[in-house]
């Protein structure tokens, strides 16, 4: 009997220490916490596992919060405040949070925080270009395929950019750079050529020091003052780049949000 | 007319002016003599001498016509006797026969006597190798000078100016503007304030050079300034021995357009130059006032040699003084445009490989 105790303790503890080793491997299968039952089932399936490739192929976590209580909290602090709650992030080196908020606001409001590599390399990232990855399906309030887009774009964005894609951006400078260089190479060939000119000016002939100014004058007449919007006409987005906060653990995260 | 050639003392032959050593050399003896020497050596030669002076050979008319005869000059070799043709401005010339440099003084018509004259610092030598050292490491020479670049003809002039000096007084008017550009809230703001600027004043302008002479073309002789009126020496008629030179025989007042010209433009950038801090700075309204200073004709020195290729004739001009060149040889297109291409392609080639560099060790 003590035997058979005894193998069952083992067996449990043996259980239990396994379960404990693969609790953070269990918890990156679900990446939706879905709240308020805004998605089906179906739709739950099809995020996590979009997520979890993403997870495989850059190795950046997110999940996808829905809630009708965001505690007082813009909705970008309430995805990092929600991710450290099921989380053990202080072992996860880059993640994304997004969060559907739709108690702030008359319609709610989006946010995403996002730490690690993910906020370094959603950095260049601007409100404008989350806006415009979700804005075809906030008006119909399709959240499900908004979250689809929104995984590609992420997908896009965080994973590193190969030599020949950053090269390939930087093409037009290069070639505006470089006619630059050969029309000035050009002017000074073309000068070396030492063809008759006409002296547009007689300036060599002036007496130095010989200016009088008998009248110097410099009236200010008039101002005339222009107003240009920096963000862009949508009306859910702040513009500008992403900003940073700290969640309440003191992580320093970069967020950007807008309303729904 | 009688022309007037300076002989050595020592060996007889014709003595230049050596403008480097501001003498007269001879070139066979190797002797050299102070203007003012070879003077009164001369006088004491006409004195010992009797020479038949003022022989008068008469042009015959036959065959030409009155303008041509109006324009048409001949004058006895003082050294060989031979009759000399010139144009009715050449002062200075070398005989076709003996080669001895004859200076005609009596050329000068009123007011065309040069008051000064900047001697030849550059030797024929010299501009000779100028002139083969213009074709090393041209880019954008065409093919058909790459080799034998033979000189056709090579001349020692020196060219007629009109030097104007004068006080010159202006008043500008400019519409200004000054841009502040800051970030108010969600907007830009853009504040323009908007000036009305005015300045006048005086410049003075000394020695302004514009060319005197029918015979040679502006932009060529304005390529070659400026000239250094340092050097410059009171005219002597000595100092154009061995030389080629005219008289002006283009007009103060036509000469004075450009210099006017020039002038104004000078007295904008002048006054320009004093309006700082502007982003926009237009001119709305310019008086330019160039009085009549003073103008004095002058001689600059200038080799002009000429070149063929493909039977054309191709022009080359340096200063005599400070061995500065123009030309009028045209620039290849095609060539231009290859290299245009080839620096782009390599330039963009090396900013590539640099940053594919910098991302590598990133």
């Amino acid at each position: 009997m003590k035997k058979i105790t005894l193998l069952i303790v083992l067996i449990t503890a043996i259980l239990i220490s396994c379960l404990a080793i693969s609790v953070p491997a269990l918890a990156l299968d679900k990446h939706v916490f879905d709240d308020t039952g805004f998605f089906s089932a179906e739709e739950i399936d099809v995020l996590n596992r979009r997520a979890s490739e993403l997870y495989e192929s850059t190795g950046s976590d997110l999940i996808i919060i829905t809630t009708n209580n965001s505690k007082g909290f813009s909705a970008e602090r309430f995805a990092a405040e929600y991710y450290e709650s099921v989380r053990d992030y202080e072992n996860m080196e880059s993640y994304v949070a997004f969060a559907f908020c739709f108690d702030i606001g008359k319609r709610g409001a989006y946010g995403e925080a996002s730490y690690g590599t993910a906020r370094e390399m959603l950095a260049g990232e601007s409100q404008d270009d989350l806006y415009n990855v979700l804005k075809p399906h906030l008006p119909g309030r399709d959240y499900y395929n908004a979250m689809l887009n929104y995984m590609d774009y992420l997908q896009k964005a965080l994973t590193p950019k190969t030599k020949v894609e950053i090269l390939t951006q930087y093409v037009p400078y290069i070639f505006v750079i470089s006619a630059i260089i050969a029309a000035i190479a050009i002017s000074i060939f073309a000068k070396d050529m030492r063809r008759m000119k006409s002296q547009s000016s007689a300036a060599n002939y002036v007496l130095p020091g010989s200016l009088k100014l008998a009248h110097s004058n410099d009236i200010y007449l008039y101002m005339t003052e222009t107003k240009t919007k920096i963000e862009s006409s949508s009306k859910s987005s702040s513009g500008g780049g992403s900003s940073s906060f700290s969640s309440s653990s003191g992580r320093s995260y970069g967020g950007r949000s807008g309303s729904l | 007319m009688a022309t007037i050639t300076y002989k050595c003392p020592s060996c007889g032959s014709s003595l230049t002016f050596d403008g480097n050593a501001k003498e007269m050399a001879c070139s066979s003896c190797g002797s050299q003599f102070e203007v003012e020497s070879l003077k009164q050596a001369i006088e004491i030669e006409k004195e010992s001498e009797s020479f038949k002076e003022g022989t008068n050979w008469q042009a015959k008319d036959e065959g030409f016509s009155d303008e041509e005869l109006n324009r048409t000059r001949t004058f006895n070799c003082s050294s060989c006797g031979a009759e000399l043709i010139t144009d009715e401005t050449t002062v200075a010339t070398e005989c076709a026969f003996c080669g001895s440099p004859s200076i005609i003084p009596a050329q000068f018509t009123p007011g065309t006597r040069p008051d000064s004259v900047i001697p030849f610092k550059v030797s024929k030598d010299r501009a000779v190798e100028l002139f083969k050292n213009y074709f090393k490491n041209k880019k954008l020479i065409p093919n058909l000078f790459k080799k034998n670049n033979q000189i056709d003809e090579i001349r020692k002039l020196y060219v007629p100016y009109w030097l104007f000096s004068c006080t010159a007084d202006a008043d500008i008017t400019y519409s200004a503007k000054r841009v502040r550009s800051f970030r108010r809230g969600n907007y830009r703001i853009t504040q323009t304030r908007h000036y009305r600027i005015r300045r006048a004043g005086t410049v003075d302008f000394k020695d302004l050079p514009v060319d005197a002479s029918e015979k040679t073309d502006n932009k060529l002789t304005e390529s070659l300034e400026p000239y250094n009126t340092k050097d410059a020496l009171p005219y002597v008629p000595e100092v154009l021995s061995g030389a080629q030179a005219s008289r002006a025989d283009v007009a103060i007042e036509d000469s004075k357009k450009r210099a006017d010209e020039r002038i104004a433009r000078s007295m904008q950038n002048e006054l320009r130059s004093t309006v700082l801090g502007y982003e926009s700075v237009v001119p709305i309204s310019t008086k330019i006032n160039v009085p009549d200073g003073t103008c004095y004709p002058a001689l600059y020195p200038m080799w002009l040699i000429t070149t063929k290729k493909a039977d054309k004739t191709y022009t080359f001009a340096i200063n005599g003084q400070t061995e500065q060149l123009t030309c009028d040889i045209p620039m290849s297109v095609p060539k231009a445009i290859g290299w245009f291409l080839g620096i782009f392609a390599g330039s963009s080639a090396i900013i590539t490989f640099i940053m594919s560099l910098i991302l590598q060790f990133r």
